[in-house]
């Protein structure tokens, strides 16, 4: 009888026996190909998902709500009536002739108004939070304790630095895990103003951080 | 499913011999993979810890990354040297709070010799505003009384076997055969430094006077033939240093970072470059990064073919035991009791093979973590695995899971079709 | 305990049915020798009994349960269950002791297990007294099964099938392969142990001077409808 059921067995047809295997076997080799591949990918993925290009500003949407910190733009960092573009805009380029120094001195004016740019003192004092790229220094393995924000993608790494009036060095009161430079970042915590009177050092904005939290869209979380 | 249990252990032992071969490569690739992946955070850890406090790193100008690896880290080739009156145009800017001038190129048994201001001691930091501190001796002051007193770093010490009050020389260059000795200038040493984890620990610290001292007499790279300046006739020289190969430099307000780079840059007198060293390590890990995931693709492709030999075993032996099936048939089991068993036998195996290849990264760590150390200046932690490395861990045992489900299957299909009566 | 009433099983692909019976009773407690050459379709019908396999029509009733009606899944418990089955040879996993071999039944079967411990106080316990009752010298109990004669592994077969005290047990060619010695005395053991546990036995073989020991008396080739199996083999061909 087993004769016979052997025959029988073979006379089924192949393709449904064999084809679930196959079926079987491509879907798991394709599976651990695809683990291996992932991987490599996922190696040194950064963490946030969308890539900027240089010069990409955070979009921000005011706060639905007030936890007591104050949501801020990087605008109200900067005085309302500065603009460094003001000697070259005076000068009537077109009416210059080519290679004048008029020209290069406005320039060299603009990157020192750039360097000189003015803190807004008024927002000394300020529980805020803001936006921003972090550039990490310090850090110890991922573990971040100051850095300094930015308002844009890139600074300092592909473009030109923002102005004085538009970096932020944060001390953080407990250190970050996992920033990664360029990263995008929500701090909050106290602004403190250097003026050029009331220290010894150049002007600019301290804040020390309390709190560390990914940017992934528009509002703070 | 106890039952199952018990059954696939007893199967898979009375197999051990071809299984354990099998559980032998995956954990090899285990190892691989584990073992790579701590090395590199232990890598990044070790280095991204090496310098801070440091705003700018000054020197010619290169490139980034190079500036940075051969001023903190003394590896890769020479820069360029800048002019010492630039340094003194960097210490009178407004916003700079401190500058330490460095000054590489000797060595003394592999070890590099860096000539700097006693400054660098107190300024110099790493981790987390931790500070360089003498295990025994006292620092250079950088007096001439004190010429050619040098202070070693602690693993410089440990492999020399090296006490205070010990004569030891320098060579010219990086040292090696056919490498110069500044024989007849022997230097003193004075003090030893505690262990930081840093390149610091490998360094041999000398003023920049003692680094004038032994090149009076030399021009270009060699001693000048028939010309000899005794040791102690060379402080009768100026000993300032014209040039140095790069300065760390601290600013008074950390946000004027880049209007000093700015400065650095624009520099007129001579051509300069200052850099971030966060942002050089980050543009390090860009240049090693694409290596890493050639080398993790590498790995996991190690991973599936020690996979696909558990499969190919498994497989190749389930003809045998189709007899074995059938009793199991027999006794109450259906098809779907065979594939979980099988499952499970291929699961187990994966999970020894696994357990073993960490096993042997832990081992690894422990016997080999001194040595690299020593020789690289990385410290390899022998700390508990992190997430990412248990994350991989249960990837690995995943595919493996997955992978005895090709075999599983198999006997899914046979057990059915055999029913009681096996085609052997 | 068995009622088969014009069952036929037909295998898939198949154009004729290999196995049709009109009739077939056994009732609790008895003992069937079924005669079946080679090819006659014995292994299509133990698959229906011991629910391996599902009548294609008709009707297959085990202890008053239409096997019909139940799954694959089911078919199985049922089995570890109620059924002990012996192979013609390899009955035990080689890997295993003869005392794990004999317990197997009961690790697939919480009521089986039950059965077991009403008979003995433990699994073990009538496992060891079946293994006694078989003649095995207790100290190969704990030896691996691979270890013993043929005819050793055949007599703990046989206990492995009563363990729990089954209401049917199935042989299927199990003397084939002991030579003439060993042959009654394993016949006689496992009528005598049958009997003693309460189990209905249906045994297969193609030596018909063995049916003097049985109840009841079939020829398969008789009362399968479905002819003789090497005609199909030439409308297969």
């Amino acid at each position: 009888m087993d004769k016979v059921i052997v025959r029988m067995l073979k006379e089924i047809p192949m393709s449904h026996r064999y084809s679930s295997s196959a079926f079987v076997l491509s879907i798991a080799a394709a599976t651990l190909l695809g683990w291996a591949g992932a991987q490599a990918a996922a190696s040194s993925a950064p963490s946030t998902a969308p890539a900027y290009k240089i010069g990409d500003k955070l979009q921000t949407k005011p706060a639905t709500k007030s936890s007591g910190a104050r949501q801020i733009e990087w605008d109200e960092l900067m005085p309302a009536d500065w603009d460094p573009m003001k000697g070259v805009q005076t000068l009537q380029l077109a009416a210059l002739g080519d290679g004048d120094p008029r020209a290069s001195a406005a320039l060299e004016k603009l990157k020192k108004a750039w360097d000189e740019a003015p803190v807004v003192p008024a927002m000394d004092k300020q529980h805020v939070v803001i936006a921003g790229f972090a550039v990490p220094l310090d850090a110890e393995g991922t573990s971040v304790h100051e850095m300094l924000l930015v308002p844009y993608f890139g600074a300092c790494i592909h473009t030109p630095p923002p102005p004085a009036n538009q970096v932020i060095h944060v001390i953080l009161s407990k250190p970050a895990k996992g920033v990664r430079m360029m990263d995008t970042v929500w701090i909050t915590g106290t602004l403190h103003v250097a003026t050029a009177t009331t220290s010894l050092g150049p002007s600019g904005y301290q804040l020390d951080g309390e709190s560390v939290a990914p940017y992934r869209g528009g509002t703070h979380p | 499913m106890n039952a199952l249990l018990s059954i696939a252990w007893r199967s898979g032992w009375n197999r051990r011999a071809t299984l354990a071969l099998v559980a032998f490569s995956i954990g090899l690739s285990t190892f691989l993979l584990l073992g790579f992946e701590r090395l590199r955070g232990d890598i990044r850890d070790s280095f991204s810890q090496s310098v801070s406090g440091t705003d700018l790193i000054v020197g010619a100008r290169t490139g980034g990354v190079q500036l940075m690896l051969y001023s903190i880290f003394h590896l890769g080739g020479a820069t360029n040297n800048i002019r010492m009156d630039s340094v003194r145009a960097l210490e009178q800017n407004r916003d700079v709070a401190w500058v330490v001038p460095l000054s590489l190129g000797d060595s003394h048994h592999g070890f590099p010799v860096l000539a700097t201001t006693p400054e660098f001691f107190t300024r110099f930091q790493y981790g987390y505003k931790q500070h360089v501190a003498l295990a025994s001796g006292r620092l250079f002051d950088g007096s001439l009384d004190g010429l050619y007193d040098t202070v070693l770093g602690a693993e410089v010490a440990d492999a020399l076997g090296y006490r205070l009050g010990q004569h030891i020389t320098l060579s010219h260059g990086a040292g090696g055969p056919g490498g110069i000795e500044h024989a007849d200038k022997p230097f003193t040493v004075a003090g030893i430094l505690q262990r930081t984890g840093t390149p610091v620990d490998r360094t041999v610290h000398i003023s920049l006077a003692a680094m004038e001292a032994i090149h009076l007499d030399w021009v270009g790279g060699a001693p000048m033939p028939g010309v000899s300046i005794p040791a102690t006739m060379a402080r009768k020289f100026d000993l300032a240093p014209k040039q140095v190969t790069a300065a760390l430099v601290g600013l008074r307000s950390r946000s004027a970072v880049f209007k000093v780079q700015r400065f650095v840059a624009e520099y007129p007198q001579e051509a300069l470059m200052g850099v971030l060293p966060g942002v050089a390590l980050d543009q390090l890990w860009d240049v090693v990064g694409v290596g890493e995931k050639a080398l993790l693709a590498l790995s996991a492709l190690v991973a599936v073919v020690s996979f696909a030999g558990l499969i190919a075993v498994v497989l190749a032996g389930l003809n045998e035991r189709r007899r074995e099936l059938a009793v199991l048939r027999a006794v109450g089991a259906g098809p779907r009791q065979v594939l979980l068993l099988l499952l499970v036998e291929g699961t187990l195996v994966a999970v020894l093979g696994v357990a073993f290849g960490a096993a042997l990264v832990a081992a690894i760590t422990f016997g080999l973590g001194p040595w690299i150390q020593s020789r690289y200046g990385i410290l390899l932690a022998a700390s508990a695995p992190s997430s990412a490395e248990w994350q991989l861990t249960l990837e690995i045992v995943g595919a493996g899971v997955v992978a005895s489900l090709i075999p599983a299957w198999r006997a899914y299909r046979l057990s059915l079709v055999d029913g009681l009566s096996p085609r052997v | 305990m068995i009622e088969i009433r014009n069952a036929t099983y037909r295998w898939r692909g198949a154009d004729v049915d290999c196995l049709d019976i009109q009739s077939l009773d056994l009732a609790a407690g008895a003992s069937l020798f079924l005669h079946g050459p080679s090819g006659s379709g014995k292994s299509t019908l133990l698959g229906l009994l011991a629910g391996v396999l599902a009548p294609s029509t008709g009707e297959v009733k085990v202890l008053g349960t239409a096997l019909k009606g139940l799954t694959a899944a089911q078919r199985d418990a049922f089995r570890a269950d109620h059924v002990g089955y012996i192979f013609q040879q390899f009955n035990l996993l080689p890997y295993l002791s003869v005392e794990d071999n004999v317990l197997l039944a009961c690790r697939f079967s919480a009521y089986r297990a039950r059965r077991a411990d009403q008979a003995k106080r433990s699994p073990l316990g009538h496992a060891r007294h079946l293994l006694k009752g078989i003649g095995l010298d207790d100290e190969l109990w704990h030896r691996k099964a691979s270890e013993l004669s043929v005819g050793q592994q055949q007599r703990v077969a046989a206990a492995r099938a009563l363990i729990g005290s089954p209401e049917l047990v199935i042989a299927d060619e199990p003397t084939s392969a002991l030579d003439a010695a060993l042959r009654d005395g394993f016949m006689r053991l496992l009528l005598a142990e049958c009997e003693r546990a309460g189990s209905a036995l249906v045994f297969v073989s193609h030596d018909e001077r063995l049916a003097e020991h049985f109840d009841q008396r079939l020829s398969l080739p008789a009362i399968n409808r479905a002819g003789t199996p090497t005609a199909l083999a030439e409308v297969v061909a």
